[in-house]
C-alpha cells in the first residue's frame, strides 16, 4: 500500500472502522455526517438533530455541551444515557471537538461517543460490594490515613474520612492518637504481605469493639506498596456471648460449690460425675469414694435410687433417712431426677437437703412448748387456787361473825362454804393430778373416724336433752392412721362438749352444734361449730391457758382446752379457733398425716 | 336515799358475794350485788354508787370489759372501781401494763387492786382508805 493509498485509507475507511460512534453537528444541532458505527446503533440520522437520534427527545438538552462547544470553543467531555434505535439505554463517554475554520469560526462540532455502560456497571458492582459487606473495609495511605472505607466502617466508627482530610486509621479504631504497637497496615506496607491482628477498639459511642483484622497491600504497576486495605470482622458479639458463658459457668460452678445442699450428678453410664462439698459433708464419704452410681446403694435408700433409674424417673422423699459413712442415720429431704434432653438419658441427679438442724430446732421448740405449758399451768394453779382459799375465807369470816351473834343460820351458811370449797379443792387437785401425771399417749393404728362416731353417739341424747341440735357430717372411715384414739376422743368430747354449753349461755332459741370432720391432702380435720355466745378478746387471749374457765366456777375446772393442746400436740397437730362474741365459735383439729407418730414396730 | 355510802359488788362466785357483802354491811356501808359483767353495768348506772369493787375472771363478759364500759359512762368515769381477783399482780393494773391489757389509751387506772385471798378487816380497810367511813358528809 503507498503513502496516497494510506491517506485515502485514513480519510474514508478509518471515519467507518473506528469502533467509536462519531457524528458531525452544525451550529443547527443537525447531525450532517456519521459513521458506520453511528449509523448501525442510532440508526437513520439525516436531516435530524443529536437530541432526536441520541435522546429520543423533542427539544434540545438543558444543559447542552454541543451549544457550549459552539460557543466557547472549547472541548468538553461528558457522560450521557444515549438511547439507541432499539430504544436500549446505554452509557457513553462523549468527547466533543470543535472544528475551528481558519477565520475562528466554528461551523461543525465532532461528537465521539464511547459505550461505557459495561465499565460503569462493573465499578458500580465493585462499590455495592464494598459497601454492602458486613466487614468494616478501610483504604490506607503510607501515613495511615483513611483514604476510603465502606459503609459498615462508617456507620460504626463514624464518617469523617476520606483524602488527605482523612483521620488516621488508629484515632478512627481506637480513638488514641498514635499507631498500635502490632499495626498490621505497617508491617503490610514494610514487607509487601498480607498481615493479621486481633484488635480491641472503641465505636463511635465509645462502646468496645472486638475484631480481627486484615491488612492486604496494594500495589501499583511497579510493585510498590502504595495503600493497604484492612479488612476487619467485628467479633464484638462472640466475644459478648464468650465472656457470658465464661460467667455462666463459673456462677453455676460456684453455685454448686458453695450449695448448702448435697448435690450429685451421674452420668449416662452410671460414672459420678460430681459429688459437692455439702454432699461430702451430709454423708461423710469424700467424693472419691463414691465413683458409681452403684456406690450410692451404700448411702441411700434401695427404692430411692430405684425409682429414679427404673421407674417413673424422678422422686421426691420429704423426709427421709440416709445412712452416713460411720453408720449414722441423717434426716434429710431427698429429690432425685434423671437428666433427659432431646436425644435421651443423659444422667441423673441426686439433691439431699439436710434436715438435721430443723429436727433439731424441732423438737427444741416441743420442750419450750411444753415447758410454757407448765409455766401456764402453775399461773393457772395459782388463779384456782387463790379463788378457793377466798371462799375459805369467806366461810371462817360468816361462821365467825355467827358464832359472834350467835346466829345459828349464819353459822350454817359459814359451814357450807367451807364444805363447798374444800369439795372444790378436792374435784381440782383430782384433774390437776391426772393432767400432770398424764396419760402416756397409746399410740396405733386406728380409723381416724371412729372417735368422731363414738362421741356423736355419745352427746346426741345429752344434746336433745338441752335442746341443742347436734348436726354431724363424720364419713363412715378414713385409712387408718397411727393415732392415740382414747386421746382424741377426749379431746373432740371437750370440744362438743364446750360447744353444747356456749349455746346454752346465749340467749339465741335456735341452737346448734354441728360436727364436722374430713381428710383433705393428707391432713385429717376435726371441726365443732356452735351458735352460742361466743368469745371476747381476753377470753381468747386466755383460751388455752389452764384454769380459765368461763363457765362459772362450779362448772369447770378450765383443764379441758388445755388438756386437748396437749394431746393434739403429741399427734404433731394443731389446734385453732375462730370466734366473735355473741356469734359463736369455731374451733378446729388438723392432723397432718406427715407428722403424726410413728406407729408401735411391735404391739405390745 | 340512804344517808350512808353504797358499794356495788361485782363477782360470779355466790361464797365470795355473800363475803364481802357481809363484811362490809358490818362496817355500815350499803352494799348491792351483781353476779355478771352485764348486770354490774346496769345496777351501776341505776344506783351511780360510790365505789365499785369488780372481779376479773367471769363467764361471759370479763371484768376488764365491763371496766371499760362503766367508764365510758360519763356519770361513772369519776366512781372509784376497786379490783379484787385473782387474776393478775397489782402492778398489772398500773402505767404500761395495764396500758398493754386495756388496750384504750382514754380509760384511766382502776383506783385499787387487792389480790384473792383477801381477809375481811384488810379488805374493809382498803375501801375506808379509798372512800372514807360510810357516813355521807353532810351537804353532799
Amino acid at each position: 500500500m503507498s503513502q496516497s493509498d494510506l491517506h485515502t485509507w485514513f480519510l474514508s475507511e478509518l471515519f467507518d472502522q473506528i469502533p467509536m460512534k462519531i457524528a458531525v453537528i452544525n451550529r443547527d444541532l443537525k447531525i450532517v455526517r456519521a459513521n458506520r458505527h453511528f449509523t448501525e446503533v442510532f440508526g437513520d440520522w439525516s436531516g435530524r438533530r443529536c437530541y432526536d437520534v441520541y435522546k429520543d427527545r423533542a427539544s434540545r438538552c438543558e444543559h447542552c455541551n454541543a451549544e457550549r462547544a459552539f460557543t466557547e470553543g472549547i472541548s468538553c467531555v461528558s457522560r450521557e444515557y444515549m438511547t439507541d434505535k432499539e430504544g436500549a439505554t446505554h452509557y457513553y463517554l462523549v468527547h466533543m471537538t470543535p472544528l475551528r475554520t481558519d477565520d475562528g469560526n466554528i461551523p461543525f462540532i465532532v461528537e465521539i461517543a464511547i459505550d461505557v455502560s459495561q465499565i460503569v456497571n462493573v465499578q458500580q458492582e465493585y462499590e455495592l460490594l464494598f459497601d454492602s459487606v458486613p466487614n468494616y473495609i478501610t483504604i490506607l495511605d503510607r501515613d495511615l490515613r483513611v483514604v476510603q472505607a465502606n459503609r459498615a466502617f462508617r456507620e460504626v466508627f463514624g464518617n469523617s474520612v476520606g483524602g488527605a482530610a482523612g483521620d488516621f486509621c488508629y484515632r478512627k479504631y481506637k480513638q488514641q492518637d498514635s499507631p498500635c504497637g502490632n499495626c498490621p497496615a505497617l508491617k503490610a506496607f514494610e514487607t509487601g504481605k498480607v498481615n493479621t491482628a486481633t484488635m480491641k477498639g472503641l465505636d463511635k459511642n465509645k462502646e468496645a469493639v472486638h475484631y480481627v483484622v486484615t491488612a492486604s497491600p496494594l500495589t501499583n504497576d511497579r510493585g510498590e506498596v502504595v495503600n493497604v486495605m484492612e479488612i476487619a470482622t467485628d467479633i464484638t458479639l462472640v466475644r459478648t456471648l464468650e465472656a457470658q458463658l465464661e460467667q455462666a459457668f463459673k456462677l453455676q460452678e460456684t453455685a454448686i460449690a458453695s450449695s448448702f445442699d448435697g448435690m450429685i450428678i451421674a452420668g449416662p453410664h452410671g460414672g459420678i460425675l460430681l459429688f459437692n462439698k455439702s454432699a461430702e459433708d451430709i454423708t461423710g464419704y469424700a467424693s472419691g469414694d463414691i465413683r458409681v452410681f452403684d456406690d450410692l446403694r451404700a448411702i441411700f435408700p434401695e427404692n430411692f435410687l430405684w425409682a429414679i433409674w427404673d421407674e417413673q424417673g424422678s422422686c421426691v422423699l420429704p423426709d427421709a433417712t440416709i445412712q452416713s459413712k460411720s453408720g449414722e442415720p441423717v434426716p434429710v429431704r431427698l429429690s432425685g431426677t434423671i437428666l433427659k434432653n432431646g436425644n435421651g438419658v443423659f444422667g441423673s441427679a441426686i439433691y439431699i437437703h439436710d434436715l438435721r438442724k430443723i429436727k433439731q430446732l424441732e423438737s427444741e421448740k416441743l420442750v419450750a412448748e411444753r415447758l410454757a405449758a407448765v409455766g401456764q399451768t402453775v399461773a393457772g394453779l395459782a388463779h384456782g387456787i387463790k379463788n378457793i382459799l377466798t371462799g375459805l375465807e369467806g366461810g371462817l369470816f360468816v361462821m365467825n361473825s355467827g358464832l359472834r351473834k350467835a346466829d345459828v343460820d349464819m353459822i350454817h351458811k359459814g359451814l357450807s362454804m367451807l364444805e363447798s370449797n374444800i369439795e372444790r379443792i378436792t374435784h381440782f387437785v383430782k384433774e390437776f393430778l391426772s393432767f400432770a401425771r398424764g396419760r402416756e399417749p397409746s399410740v396405733r393404728l386406728a380409723d381416724p373416724a371412729a372417735p368422731a362416731h363414738e362421741i356423736v353417739e355419745l352427746y346426741k341424747d345429752a344434746a336433745k336433752k338441752e335442746g341443742v341440735r347436734l348436726d354431724a357430717s363424720v364419713p363412715e372411715s378414713l385409712p387408718p392412721a397411727p393415732i392415740d384414739p382414747d386421746g382424741i376422743h377426749t379431746c373432740l368430747a371437750n370440744l362438743v362438749s364446750n360447744a353444747i354449753d356456749a349455746c346454752l349461755m346465749s340467749d339465741n332459741t335456735d341452737h346448734a352444734v354441728t360436727f364436722k370432720v374430713w381428710e383433705r391432702d393428707g391432713v385429717i380435720c376435726y371441726e365443732v361449730s356452735d351458735n352460742g355466745i361466743g368469745m371476747d378478746y381476753e377470753v381468747k387471749k386466755k383460751l388455752f391457758t389452764s384454769f380459765f374457765s368461763t363457765k362459772g366456777s362450779h362448772e369447770g375446772t378450765g383443764l379441758g382446752l388445755l388438756v386437748t393442746r396437749k394431746i393434739i400436740q403429741e399427734h404433731g397437730g394443731r389446734i385453732t379457733f375462730d370466734s366473735a362474741e355473741g356469734r359463736g365459735a369455731t374451733f378446729r383439729i388438723e392432723l397432718d398425716r406427715a407428722r403424726l407418730p410413728a406407729p408401735p414396730q411391735h404391739q405390745e | 336515799m340512804s344517808d350512808t355510802k353504797t358499794i356495788l359488788i361485782v363477782d360470779d362466785e355466790p361464797d365470795i358475794l355473800f363475803f364481802f357483802t357481809l363484811t362490809l354491811e358490818q362496817e355500815g356501808y350499803t352494799v348491792i350485788s351483781a353476779g355478771n359483767a352485764d348486770d354490774a353495768i346496769r345496777r351501776a348506772r341505776e344506783a351511780l354508787p360510790d365505789l365499785i369493787c369488780l372481779d376479773i375472771m367471769m363467764p361471759r363478759k370479763s371484768g376488764l370489759a365491763c371496766y371499760k364500759t362503766l367508764k365510758q359512762f360519763p356519770e361513772l368515769r369519776g366512781t372509784p372501781v376497786l379490783i379484787v381477783s385473782a387474776f393478775g399482780q397489782p402492778q398489772d393494773f398500773k402505767g404500761e401494763r395495764f396500758r398493754t391489757i386495756i388496750q384504750d389509751p382514754d380509760i384511766p387506772e382502776p383506783s385499787g387492786y387487792l389480790e384473792k385471798p383477801v381477809k375481811a378487816p384488810h379488805f374493809a380497810a382498803v375501801i375506808r382508805s379509798l372512800i372514807g367511813p360510810p357516813e355521807k358528809e353532810s351537804g353532799s
